[in-house]
């Protein structure tokens, strides 16, 4: 009876890889910009529903199953990431730009130029998410983490700040900067090009 | 009269830096009203909050679920699928 259970498990769980590990492996790909990190966490992520299947229960589908899985298996990775590696906020840090003067105003260079066109279609545009996605990869790996999980639904910082370990004044310096720098990059590499 | 002016008048980095904290819903009114204050005078500062707030949507949208009927983008290749599967078997 056991073993039939178990290969039960087996062919359901495997048909779920067929089917959903695309758009997993897209969601992870987004966040991490890394292939193999992404095809590690999609791995990680089957096998833990695995371990788990018990808890699956009907109230919601497969695939929302699995990404919430997903979701705590990133959120661990990028507090590994914060963990391990600088918070990027000296002002030696390679790629730190300063786009304030001594009085805080805008430098002339930096100051924000209109844009044509903001509209939220644009992310069916496959080349603006190519640029967005260029735009996230060029962000210090801590800055992104803390993005990422800051729009992965921690609508509280002190969640975020518990999960990550810093400070809010820190996490509020690299949302700051994060935010600068990708609205300067976007800027330059989609809506003002040249 | 000068001091509370001064007091009320904040930088084009201090006023960008609050616009981040608003979007937690973490800014008291003194903030909301310093940070209205100095966009009301500043165009750079207005167009940044804007482009701000576009990026925070397109942002928190790809950050759901996404839907059945699009294509996902990126393709796990075949051989990693296998892979996930025979790891499955051993288990």
């Amino acid at each position: 009876m056991k073993d039939s259970n178990i290969s039960e498990k087996h062919r359901i769980i495997s048909h779920w890889v067929r089917q959903y590990s695309d758009p997993l492996y897209s969601w992870a790909f987004y966040r991490t910009s890394d292939e193999a990190l992404a095809a590690d966490l999609v791995q990680d992520t089957f096998l833990a529903a695995f371990q788990h299947y018990e808890r699956f229960g009907g109230s919601s589908t497969a695939k929302t199953w699995l990404f919430a899985i997903l979701k705590n298996k990133i959120t661990d990775h990028f507090r590994r990431v914060l963990k391990s590696g600088s918070l990027g906020l000296d002002s030696h840090h390679e790629g730190t730009v300063e786009w304030f003067d001594d009085q805080g105003q805008w430098k002339r260079a930096f100051r924000p130029q209109r844009w044509d066109t903001e509209n939220e279609n644009l992310l069916d545009d496959a080349a603006f998410q190519e640029a967005l996605a260029g735009c996230l990869r060029r962000l210090p790996s801590a800055w992104a983490s803390c993005m990422h999980l800051k729009y992965l639904g921690g609508n509280e910082s002190n969640v975020i700040c518990q999960q990550l370990n810093i400070s809010a004044s820190n996490l509020w310096q690299i949302l700051h900067r994060a935010k600068l720098q990708m609205r300067a990059c976007l800027e330059k590499r989609w809506f003002k090009p040249n | 009269m000068m001091r509370v002016m001064n007091m009320m008048m904040l930088s084009c980095r201090k006023a960008t830096e609050l616009m981040e904290r608003k979007t937690f819903g973490e800014l008291d009114a003194f903030a909301r009203f310093q940070s209205f204050m100095h966009t009301s005078m500043c165009d750079a500062c207005k167009l940044y909050e804007k482009q701000s707030q576009f990026l925070e949507n397109i942002l928190r949208k790809q950050s759901g679920e996404p839907v059945d009927d699009k294509d996902p983008g990126k393709h796990l290749p075949d051989h990693v699928k296998s892979r996930i599967i025979s790891e499955l078997e051993r288990q």
